[in-house]
């Protein structure tokens, strides 16, 4: 029997028969994540439980072969793809809310919980878990700490890591500890705001204590359209020199405009060169007095309408467009390569206007979607991968994209994490010395490169999509609708 | 004193003069720590001469302890040994302030006054309210984490880094984050620093993201018939829809320092602010809930006259030079304050302990300080009444930290409290980062 079967056999002695996945066929699904980047893994096991997943983690550890934590597999920097191959350990089993206090607004979740379910599960207390990344309705917590997602209104609430408060792990020697505290303050070195955003190198987060808002009284959102690019970018200065920080402030270019009215009718005017879409909540009072200035400064900039809308259903209505975006752009090409970097807000005109000059050369259209009032930028390089060549294209001009993030004071991801999409790119951002601090954290949390091995940091050659097996169509986009 | 360490010092000294930096040997016990005197105080003009002076420490196996405006150096345990102080007072410039961006990179010496006045030029102020931020600056903030009342809507300081600048021990400097307010570009290294109290490395730059000043802001109290009640309506206020800077529980009776404000029960001070209708909308329902519970001493302050109460209630603890204080910072889950306020009274009634509390009940923390001068806090006392308090913490699942403590307990008492299996975590961490135990020594936690 050899190392790979005598494992296996021992995983279905700790999770069952069902829970071990190993035959070709099966481990398909789990050869992509929402990146361009696929490899299969030599086995995916799916535990129930803590003590299951230090289990197998011994085991994995006896037998040296590396852990790929995965959640929803909605990831778009390859964190999930077991480059090399390993052992996929998928948490979506690991699915339950534990505990909602409504008292102290937090609540412990498994790894698994899906986003969105832990806000419908705490709205009859009046609460929400605020990151909302664009994938809340597929993607898991335990894979949001994993990339520190953010979302469209972490502009004003900020991303993962403001809303963790402690999380239970699993490291490579299989121990389990509890990092951080269900209280917000703790002593010691933070390690769980470590965690937060280590893309799943350091542990494998087994439980997570978050903190829940209290839902606002009153949200309005409100749609500026206005016919070029700069007039919008203008009323987002204008907004945040207003002193006012909107709960979101989502921008739109034409191509995304084009894409998003052919397939949900949102009904914006033709000659729309770019959306704004603000959003403010809390008190009554305080929405009326910000959405008031911000219909004043959005005014000065001439736009071609604006919209507003108060109820849930109308509300739903001006977000539908921007929402189905991503989908849409699957009516303009097969594919499509969505870039995560953020620049300080005020060079987003430059930025922009860089983006158009790499479109033109690389000819490949791109779309831009922005969480404008933070200045992460989600350019899309439309391409098709069945035209030969085509996808390096895209790739390399998503490359050019995040140099003119770091060229212009930004950083390459927002986000989406480093992962296998980016990690060539770190030096571009951090010398050695900066990166070899990093790497430090790897012996302080016993990893012994068995957790994820091979991502965030370059292995020093270029990233090329790497691409192992059959080809399995791209189905990732139907998540983001 | 051993030889060689006396030959260590002398040779650091003759190589760090070559360096032409502003070194001094005088007045060095002004520069002790706990009672720990260095050998000489090295203030460093730039973030390269911090790193020459941590090469040649580190070389010469001798240990440093940065210092900012010296206005918390009682947190943590006594250093196992000092010899060098780096000041860092000339490290003091805003590097870059992009308003329109709602960002700023400052050096970590910079008072946080002086950072706060030159924000509030553009309307814009950093989220943290510290104790004596005259002085107090911004890399001795992160470095305790301490932060202020309005924590509880701004998040600690953790929450407003989003790029560091780091000296290690050896004299490397590494960067982390950015300059942008989203960002998850390798790993968050600053967490190491904020709240590591100088163990991992010295902090020299901070980039923060910032915040608008409010156009308008006020402040409501109401007087209660005790801390717990008022705690209760602290927490109503938390529960409800309002969404207040700040939320803090103070008993002015015993409070020395906190301006006379004409209440003398315990009272609920709310700091918020908004434009005008939503000003008013948070007096109309604060009031309505501070009724409720039963009191109609209600009083609204504007933004200048509550300005010396709130500085006050930041300055709760640090701002004495009394080093006979006890003062001790509970955390627990917001709704467990009140019962936690109420048994400390007990407590302090059962052991005869007379205390000043302030709590900011929707954070879950629990500030008390206790003079020991004559008192019943003796030697003998001292740790028999603190494993009884801690536990009364323990069993709220909360924890504590003893944040002053006078030098004669020391011995006696752990002032960090208990931590867990993850302090093996920590333990490695300070060894990879500082094998030679070069920063800090002994101070933090499990003696780290």
């Amino acid at each position: 029997m050899d190392k790979l079967t005598s494992m296996i056999a021992d995983m279905k002695l700790v999770v069952g028969e069902t829970y071990v996945i190993h035959t070709v066929e099966d481990l398909l699904v789990f050869e992509y994540d929402g990146s361009a980047d696929k490899a299969l893994p030599d086995a995916v096991v799916l535990p129930s439980n803590t003590t299951e997943v230090a289990s197998i983690v011994k085991i994995a550890l006896e037998n040296e072969i590396p852990i790929i934590a995965r959640g929803a597999g909605t990831g778009l920097s390859g964190g999930a793809v077991a480059k090399g191959g390993g052992l996929v350990l998928s948490l979506t089993r690991m699915n339950k809310i534990l505990e909602i206090n409504s008292k102290d607004h937090m609540a412990i979740v498994e790894p698994g919980v899906v986003n969105i379910d832990l806000s419908h599960s705490a709205e009859k207390y009046g609460l929400y878990y605020a990151p909302d990344p664009s994938s809340q309705k597929a993607c898991t917590i335990g894979g949001n700490v994993a990339e520190n997602s953010g979302g469209p209104h972490c502009l004003a609430y900020g991303v993962t890591t403001n809303h963790i408060l402690g999380m239970e792990v699993v490291l490579s020697d299989g121990s389990t500890q509890w990092l951080g505290s269900n209280t917000r303050e703790f002593q010691g070195y933070d390690l769980r705001g470590i965690m937060v955003g280590s893309e799943g190198t350091l542990g494998i987060v087994t439980k997570i204590a978050v903190r829940l808002l209290k839902k606002p009284e009153s949200v309005r959102t409100l749609l500026a359209v206005f016919k070029h690019i700069e007039q919008a970018s203008s009323a987002v200065s204008g907004i945040i020199a207003a002193g006012i920080v909107p709960a979101a402030i989502e921008m739109m270019d034409h191509i995304c405009i084009s894409a998003a009215e052919a397939a949900v009718k949102a009904g914006y005017p033709q000659d729309a060169g770019a959306i704004l879409l603000v959003e403010v909540d809390g008190l009554t009072e305080e929405v009326a007095e910000e959405t008031e200035e911000i219909e004043r400064i959005c005014d000065n900039y001439n736009p071609i309408e604006i919209r507003k809308a108060t109820s849930m259903e109308d509300r739903e209505k001006l977000w539908e467009g921007r929402k189905g975006v991503l989908g849409a752009l699957g009516r303009l090409a097969p594919n499509y390569y969505l870039v995560d970097g953020t620049i300080p807000r005020t060079k987003l005109m430059e930025v922009l206007s860089g983006i158009s000059d790499i479109a033109k050369k690389s000819g490949l259209p791109i779309a831009n979607l922005l969480h404008a009032g933070d200045g992460n930028l989600h350019p899309s390089v439309l391409y098709d991968e069945r035209i030969p060549g085509q996808t390096k294209v895209a790739l390399d001009a998503g490359a050019e994209i995040l140099k003119l993030c770091v060229d212009s004071g930004g950083v390459l991801s927002g986000e989406h994490g480093i992962g296998l999409e980016k990690q060539e790119y770190m030096p571009l951002m951090f010398t050695q010395e900066d990166m070899d601090a990093m790497s430090k954290l790897k012996p302080a949390f016993i990893t012994m490169d068995m957790l994820n091995p091979g991502k965030i940091f370059p292995t020093g050659t270029p990233h090329v999509q790497i691409s192992q097996g059959p080809a399995v169509a791209r189905t990732g986009a139907g998540a983001y609708k | 004193m051993s030889k060689s360490y006396t030959s260590n010092i002398e040779s650091f000294k003759q190589a760090i003069e070559k360096l032409e930096y502003k070194v001094s040997y005088h007045n060095l016990d002004q520069f002790n720590v706990l009672g720990c005197i260095p050998s000489a105080v090295i203030t460093p003009s730039n973030i390269k001469e911090l790193s020459k002076t941590l090469t040649t420490a580190n070389e010469h196996k001798l240990s440093v302890s940065p210092r900012g405006g010296g206005t918390k150096l009682e947190l943590g345990n006594t250093p196992d040994s000092l010899d060098i102080i780096i000041d860092m007072s000339r490290l003091n410039k805003i590097l870059n302030h992009a308003p329109a961006d709602l960002t700023a990179t400052v050096e970590s010496g910079i008072t946080i006054l002086n950072l706060q006045n030159e924000l509030a030029e553009h309307g814009q102020f950093l989220a943290i309210d510290p104790a004596l931020p005259h002085i107090a600056t911004v890399g001795g903030v992160l470095a305790t984490g301490i932060a202020g009342p309005m924590k509880w809507q701004h998040g600690s300081p953790r929450d407003t880094v989003i790029g560091m600048k780091i000296v290690s021990p050896d004299g490397t400097i590494t960067k982390s984050g950015g300059q942008v307010v989203k960002n998850v570009t390798g790993y968050d290294m600053s967490r190491l620093h904020i709240g590591g109290l100088g163990t991992i490395g010295i902090i020299a730059e901070v980039s923060f993201k910032l915040t608008p000043l409010p156009p308008k802001q006020l402040t409501i109290l109401a007087s209660f018939n005790s801390n717990r009640i008022a705690a209760e309506v602290a927490l109503e206020i938390f529960n409800s829809n309002l969404m207040p800077l700040a939320i803090t529980v103070f008993d002015p009776d015993s409070q020395d320092r906190i301006p006379d404000i004409g209440m003398n029960n315990p009272v609920l001070a709310i700091k918020a602010a908004g434009r005008p209708a939503t000003i008013e909308r948070y007096v109309k329902d604060s009031t309505s809930i501070i009724n409720k519970f039963g009191s109609s001493n209600v009083k609204v302050l504007d933004q200048i006259d509550s300005k010396p109460l709130w500085e006050e209630i930041s300055n709760f603890g640090w701002d004495t030079l009394n080093s006979e204080i006890l003062l001790c910072r509970a955390s627990v889950l917001p709704s467990a304050v009140p019962n936690l306020i109420e048994s400390i009274e007990k407590f302090e009634y059962d052991q005869s302990l007379i205390g000043k509390k302030i709590s900011h009940p929707a954070y879950g923390t629990v500030l008390v300080e206790w003079y020991c001068g004559n008192g019943p806090l003796n030697n003998e006392t001292v740790s028999t009444i603190l494993n009884t308090f801690s536990g009364l913490i323990q069993r709220l699942d909360g924890s504590l930290v003893i944040q002053r403590c006078p030098r004669k307990f020391r011995e006696e008492i752990d002032v960090w409290g208990k931590i867990g299996s993850s302090l093996e975590i920590m333990r490695r961490l300070k060894n990879q980062y500082d094998p030679n135990r070069t920063i800090n020594p002994g101070r933090f936690i499990g003696g780290i």
